[in-house]
């Protein structure tokens, strides 16, 4: 699948594409704009050849879309002052991105360090080696169904890392922040 | 239903999304259309990118090695990946420890040399606390009499430099040495070229006559003197990306940029004709697989690209891409 195709899948994903838009970013005319930014960048980057051009294009507004709702956050306090000697306009968001890794990181490390050696294992091979889970079952010599709970209940203990858990719809009952 | 549930339901969203096919993303669409959803979606997702920071998942185990390192070119990538899955394109890049003792000084030639070949990365901690990530193809000097003086003989290096005001860390390169004021910086070298990008803190960079301070933000490629040196500011978040295989490109030749692709890929690309001056700007995210890198550096700059054996070759091309 070249660029031509991916655009055919692009226009016949359209809607859905925007509903995610709209869903993520909260509003139309944001919405708009980023399926814009993903046609430009469909046009602009060229990606070797695309098996599974749906889910591919999918992966790629979900990305575009957190970059943005990471962005919206920490546009208050930015320093613009760099904005103009960027090299391109799409590495801002990753700026961005880099600075609330960090904040987050002492957290998910102190989380890592609580692990057992297994889960530690299965998240590297899951994140760092980017392998399925199927690959991860094989390297580790368990179950394809153990990996998944391995990897489910070590990802909760990070996502519980150092954050309080406000939920909109929901009482306060995460564990203690900071 | 409680926030518990709702985090877990995310994580196996995030879970499941490789192998989603359009169905499912329309599911995942939906789901994450009330607002409690989207909330803890994001917070996996960003405890996704987080991830791929942590130092304890990145690197293999760590190994000593220290007192009886000889005098002579340490041999890079010689530590295996803890699993056999070298294969997998992510991994190309594995990342070694090596730590240093300042103890057990060799009689003579003190100086050794610490090397991370082409496609690979090596990470020196110092005894002074000073740490060092050496990108593909690049060539350290350090000195067991003396910790705090390090030469760059080529390649790409972040430096993290533990500041002690009694003995100054000095980065030699050649005509010019880097002295920090307590700091974060990447350098690349080439022969007379040398480009600096201060990520924290604040450096000096000398030279025969003339000095430069850059503090954060900073950045200076130059070859040769400073009069023909371009200063400039960058993203002091950007600096040193090629850790996370991003290469940002603003108006380096051509030949340059290939020659930088090809040390983090391991990989050998030659640009054909008139091509090597041209100047490109952008930036790319590099998978680490020649195969994927190349074809797509090149669908970039609008050239085509063939292969001769191991070598890439790329050359310009009349025909634009649709």
């Amino acid at each position: 699948m070249n660029t031509a195709g991916l655009k055919a899948v692009f226009l016949q994903e359209r809607a859905t594409l925007l509903r995610l838009f709209a869903g993520r970013l909260g509003n139309a005319a944001e919405a708009e704009d980023a399926l814009q930014d993903l046609w430009i960048r469909l046009e602009s980057a060229k990606p070797g050849p695309v098996a599974d051009p749906v889910p591919y294009l999918y992966r790629m507004a979900m990305n575009l879309a957190l970059d943005r709702r990471l962005s919206a956050q920490r546009r208050s306090d930015r320093d613009r002052a760099w904005s103009e000697t960027q090299p391109s306009a799409s590495e801002i968001p990753d700026a961005e991105r880099v600075l609330v890794v960090r904040d987050r990181l002492k957290h998910v490390e102190a989380a890592i360090a609580a692990m057992p050696e297994r889960a530690r294992t299965a998240l590297r091979l899951y994140r760092i080696e980017e392998l399925s889970q199927r690959e991860i079952a094989a390297e580790m010599g368990v179950t394809i169904s153990a990996v998944e709970k391995l990897l489910r209940r070590a990802l909760r203990q990070v996502s519980d890392a150092g954050r309080r858990i406000d939920m909109p719809d929901d009482s306060a009952k995460g564990n203690d922040g900071e | 239903m409680s926030e518990y549930n709702v985090v877990d339901q995310a994580i196996a969203w995030r879970l499941r999304e490789p192998a989603l096919d359009a169905d499912g993303w329309r599911m995942l669409v939906e789901w994450l259309e009330m607002p409690a959803h989207a909330a803890a979606y994001d917070a996996v997702a960003l405890d996704h990118a987080v991830l791929g920071e942590v130092a304890a998942l990145r690197q293999a185990t760590p190994a000593v090695v220290a007192d009886a390192m000889p005098a002579r070119r340490f041999r890079a990538g010689g530590m295996p990946w803890a699993f056999g899955s070298i294969a997998v394109g992510a991994v190309a890049a594995a990342v070694a420890v090596v730590v240093m003792s300042p103890t057990g000084q060799a009689p003579g030639n003190s100086a050794y040399e610490v090397a991370a070949a082409p496609g690979k990365r090596q990470a020196v901690s110092l005894a002074d606390g000073t740490q060092i990530e050496l990108s593909g193809g690049t060539r350290l000097r350090l000195d067991r009499a003396d910790p705090r003086a390090v030469a760059l003989i080529e390649g790409e290096a972040v430096f993290h430099v533990r500041h002690n005001e009694q003995a100054p860390f000095t980065l030699n390169l050649g005509e010019w040495k880097v002295r920090d004021i307590g700091t974060m910086f990447n350098v690349e070298r080439k022969g007379a070229m040398v480009k600096l990008q201060v990520g924290e803190g604040a450096v000096a960079l000398e030279g025969p006559q003339q000095r430069l301070r850059l503090s954060r933000g900073g950045a200076v490629s130059m070859r040769g003197d400073l009069e023909a040196a371009t200063i400039f500011h960058v993203a002091p978040e950007s600096v040193g990306g090629w850790r996370e295989r991003r290469l940002a490109f603003s108006g380096e030749r051509l030949a340059e940029a290939a020659d930088r692709i090809a040390r983090m890929d391991g990989s050998d690309i030659r640009i054909a004709g008139e091509l090597i001056d041209r100047p490109f700007t952008g930036m790319i995210h590099l998978t680490g697989e020649a195969g994927k890198d190349v074809p797509y550096f090149a669908a970039m700059i609008g050239a085509k690209w063939r292969r001769n054996g191991d070598q890439w070759i790329l050359s310009s091309t009349e025909a634009f891409p649709q």
